[in-house]
């Protein structure tokens, strides 16, 4: 059976999510690939080293904001306003101890105390600051202005603040905060930008957020060949690739903001490409999976939707099969409301009526048949009584007779025994056709079986100059057959090719084995058929009703009017026997009609 | 009639006396100096309210002697119990006034062992703390017509501060003893008079500090003195 239906279905259905699933896959691909085209990644950057440097300006401002709040208040200041004479023993611990407190609230690395002479009272910070770093700053506030910068350590930054810490509208100290520029910032960069940050106080690491040393190494590597110094013009370097083949970063130098211009305090923004490219392998993995669900659904549903359908079909298919076999009653089990339903009615509908139909043609041959037969064998008797009548009109005891009157007897007989022959055929026919007729079937040598039927053809198409000759290539072969139908069949046959071939004309007879399959070719030098009466010869084997082609109807004792019973009768003799018959002809050539006898059943038939 | 006599004798020995211990004693005067100029304004011919403009923020001054004699100082620090029939006059005690918030006056001096008094005169709560060696303390919140009264036991300076307020600013000035003085607008002051010999004047001045200078009292006449800044 085909299931090119079935497939077909699943392709369809197929085909939708395998689409969508390509073109999402191709967009998600092409979008991903733009986002991480260098210019959008380069605005990255640009964004980050303006968000660097505002939080770098928001911390000022935060330092700024908590140290005037701290030097305005007056338990601050109030320490600051003793002098030497009011202060005591415990003057350094109040200041610690003060310190300490706003310290806490500041939260600042930086929480230095200093007196208007620029000396350290207290330092609660984290960390603390070298005098030389400081003192430029220290300077400026003290002379009341406050001082805001870069504290350059050798291992660290600290932004800064040095307030003027007043009282009675005099200076009386200085409160320096500070914030690192170090691994804190960084990472609290990096959380915000997804951007790895670096601070170098010349060729000196302070902070990084670079984890893996092999990044650390090609990056100091890259600045290494910059040769950054004090006269590097930073802005001119551009944006550098900085990479060690497995990962690659897109690299941005600056001089840290607040830091003189001829500085060597740097921060180095990279930007890796792994998040884009891991983004876009999560998203193909997830428009994959997704996309082979739909698929195995899409199949699902193909594969039940086409059962669906396919089921009565192939239900109905059975049903016409089963139809052409003959048997007209088996169930199609389809039981639906749907279009298919509605065609197995139908179906059902056109098979009652079929096998109204059949029975009724079926009946009416074997009527037509009945009456052949019995009209054939109700010819005989009155045949046989003429016959016998003729016989005793010319025996001379009954009379003499004119010569006259002899030949009018010899016509009589003549077309009596023509008369014969048709009610015999005619009965053969008719047994044939009602299968009714009983093969006496014995193994016969061919070669015996193909003479017998030679010398009947010669003996019908007697007075035509038409030779007969046989070729057999094994002339003992013995085959299994009814030996005077057989020998009928092929005389009619001959018979046929006498009568259609000219005189000074050749029928060959030819038989052999072939493979497995016994052939006996007819072959005669004819005019040949036409196309549409072959047809109508190979349908229902009818002879034709033509007979303006013989070239002498003398030879034939009935002339050029035989009811073509000749061929049918061969054709059901051999297809009585398992057999088949075959009609090749060339218009103007002639024509071969050939017996085909499968030895198998022969062979059968023989054991 | 001999002991009454001896004891009439006594009597006017000791009255005799009582002039001779306050006649050979001598005051310190001087002026206080916050410029150069405000000496070269003085002068001038007419000095006037030049000097005075030159001589602005002297009165936050407070000039004393660094040491007495007890004796003197016992002296001073009961002025007019004379006579055992004299009444004692009631205790004084000077006042800072916390208005508009400021402390009223700016300066006060008080001589060791005295007390002060800060009162709230303001229409606001204020809350007086002091960080400074001679005197650490704090009053706390006190709201508006609240009277402290705080000791001073030892001589310095000490710094009032809100901690309500940033800008406000006062100073208790605690002299060892009671020789101390204030000077007026033109800087001139006037010491109470000491028994003659070497004595160190300090001065000091909320924002020029603290100067001293050696002093010699004579028995006759007073001493005079130029301090400054």
């Amino acid at each position: 059976m085909h299931q090119s239906l079935r497939w077909r279905i699943l392709f369809l259905t197929a085909l939708a999510p395998l689409l969508l699933g390509a073109a999402a896959l191709f967009t998600v691909h092409r979008d991903v690939a733009q986002h991480v085209d260098d210019s959008s990644l380069h605005e990255n950057l640009d964004h980050s080293v303006a968000v660097f440097e505002g939080m770098l300006a928001t911390r000022s401002r935060a330092l700024l904001g908590g140290a005037r709040v701290v030097a305005q208040d007056p338990r601050f200041s109030s320490l600051l306003m003793l002098g030497v004479s009011q202060r005591d023993r415990r003057f350094t611990n109040s200041v610690k101890v003060t310190a300490h407190d706003f310290n806490a609230i500041t939260e600042t690395d930086l929480f230095e105390v200093l007196d208007r002479q620029g000396r350290v009272l207290a330092s609660t910070g984290e960390d603390h600051s070298s005098a030389l770093a400081r003192d430029a700053l220290v300077r400026q506030a003290l002379a009341g202005q406050v001082a805001q910068g870069v504290l350059i350590e050798d291992r660290a930054h600290y932004q800064v603040v040095a307030t003027p810490v007043r009282g009675d509208g005099r200076v009386v100290g200085v409160l320096l905060l500070g914030a690192t520029i170090g691994p804190r910032l960084a990472s609290e960069l990096r959380n915000q930008m997804r951007c790895e940050v670096t601070f170098l106080n010349g060729a000196r690491t302070t902070g990084t957020t670079l984890s893996d040393s092999v990044d650390r190494r090609a990056l100091a590597t890259q600045l290494a060949e910059l040769h950054l110094g004090p006269n590097t013009a930073i802005h001119r370097l551009g944006i550098l690739r900085v990479g060690t083949g497995s990962r690659e970063f897109l690299t941005l130098v600056r001089r840290i903001p607040g830091t003189p211009r001829n500085g060597t305090q740097f921060y180095v923004l990279q930007r890796s490409f792994d998040p884009e490219v891991s983004f876009a392998n999560a998203m193909r993995r997830d428009l994959l999976a997704i996309a082979a669900v739909a698929l195995i659904l899409a199949l699902v549903g193909g594969w039940l939707l086409s059962s669906q359908i396919l089921g009565p079909i192939h239900r109905l298919v059975r049903g016409a099969r089963e139809m052409q076999a003959g048997n007209y009653d088996h169930p199609l089990d389809v039981h639906r409301r749907d279009e298919l339903g509605y065609l197995a009615k139908q179906f059902s509908d056109m098979r009652q009526r079929e096998q109204a139909y059949v029975g009724s043609l079926e009946q009416a041959t074997r009527l037509k048949s009945e009456f052949i037969h019995i009209a054939s064998h109700e010819l005989r008797t009155p045949i046989s009584v003429i016959h016998g009548c003729l016989d005793l009109l010319s025996n001379p005891k009954a009379g003499a007779l004119t010569p006259q009157q002899h030949k009018l007897l010899d016509a009589m007989r003549d077309h009596l025994g023509r008369l014969t022959r048709v009610a015999e055929s005619a009965t053969q026919i008719a047994e044939l056709k009602s299968e009714r007729i009983a093969l006496d079937i014995q193994p016969q040598p061919l070669g015996a079986v193909i003479r017998a039927a030679l010398g009947l053809a010669r003996a019908a198409g007697a007075g035509r100059a038409v030779r007969i000759e046989s070729e057999l290539d094994d002339d003992k072969r013995q085959i299994a057959v009814d030996a005077s139908r057989m020998s009928q069949a092929i005389m009619h046959l001959v018979g046929n090719g006498v009568r259609f071939t000219p005189d000074g004309g050749c029928v060959r007879v030819r038989a052999g084995v072939a493979g497995d399959t016994l052939r006996i070719a007819v072959i005669d030098e004819g005019d040949g058929i036409p196309a549409e009466q072959l047809a109508a010869l190979r349908s229902h084997g009818n002879a034709t009703q033509d007979s303006q082609h013989h070239r002498s109807a003398s030879g034939l004792e009935h002339g050029s009017h035989g009811l073509g019973l000749g061929l049918p009768l061969a054709r059901g003799i051999v297809e009585a026997h398992g057999g088949e018959l075959q009609i090749v002809s060339v218009l103007g050539k002639g024509s071969v009609f050939t017996i085909l006898l499968p030895l198998e059943a022969q062979e059968r038939a023989a054991a | 009639m001999r002991p009454k006599r001896r004891l009439l004798v006594m009597m006017f020995m000791a009255l005799a006396a009582l002039p001779a211990v306050r006649s050979h004693a001598g005051a310190v005067e001087g002026t206080v100096w916050m410029s150069r100029d405000a000496q070269a304004a003085a002068a001038r011919p007419t000095p006037g309210s030049r000097q005075v403009r030159a001589q602005r923020g002297v009165t936050d001054a407070v000039v004393w002697i660094e040491k007495i004699p007890e004796a003197a100082e016992l002296k001073l620090s009961r002025p007019g119990r004379r006579w055992f029939w004299q009444r004692a006059k009631s205790e004084l005690v000077p006042t800072v006034l916390q208005t508009d918030q400021k402390f009223l006056p700016r300066v006060l001096a008080v001589p060791a062992g005295g007390r002060i008094e800060i009162r709230n005169a303001d229409r606001v709560y204020h809350s007086t703390f002091s960080v400074s060696a001679a005197k650490r303390f704090d009053l706390g919140i006190h709201a508006p017509g609240r009277r402290d009264t705080v000791g001073f036991p030892q001589g310095g300076v000490i710094n009032l501060h809100s901690a309500l307020y940033p800008e406000m600013l006062g100073f208790v000035v605690v002299t060892p003893n009671h020789a101390f003085s204030r000077p007026d607008s033109l800087g001139r002051f006037s010491l109470p008079k000491l028994p003659p010999g070497r004595y160190t004047v300090r001065a000091w001045h909320p924002q020029r500090g603290e100067l001293e200078r050696e002093v010699e009292v004579t028995r006759k006449g007073n001493t005079s003195v130029s301090l400054r800044f």
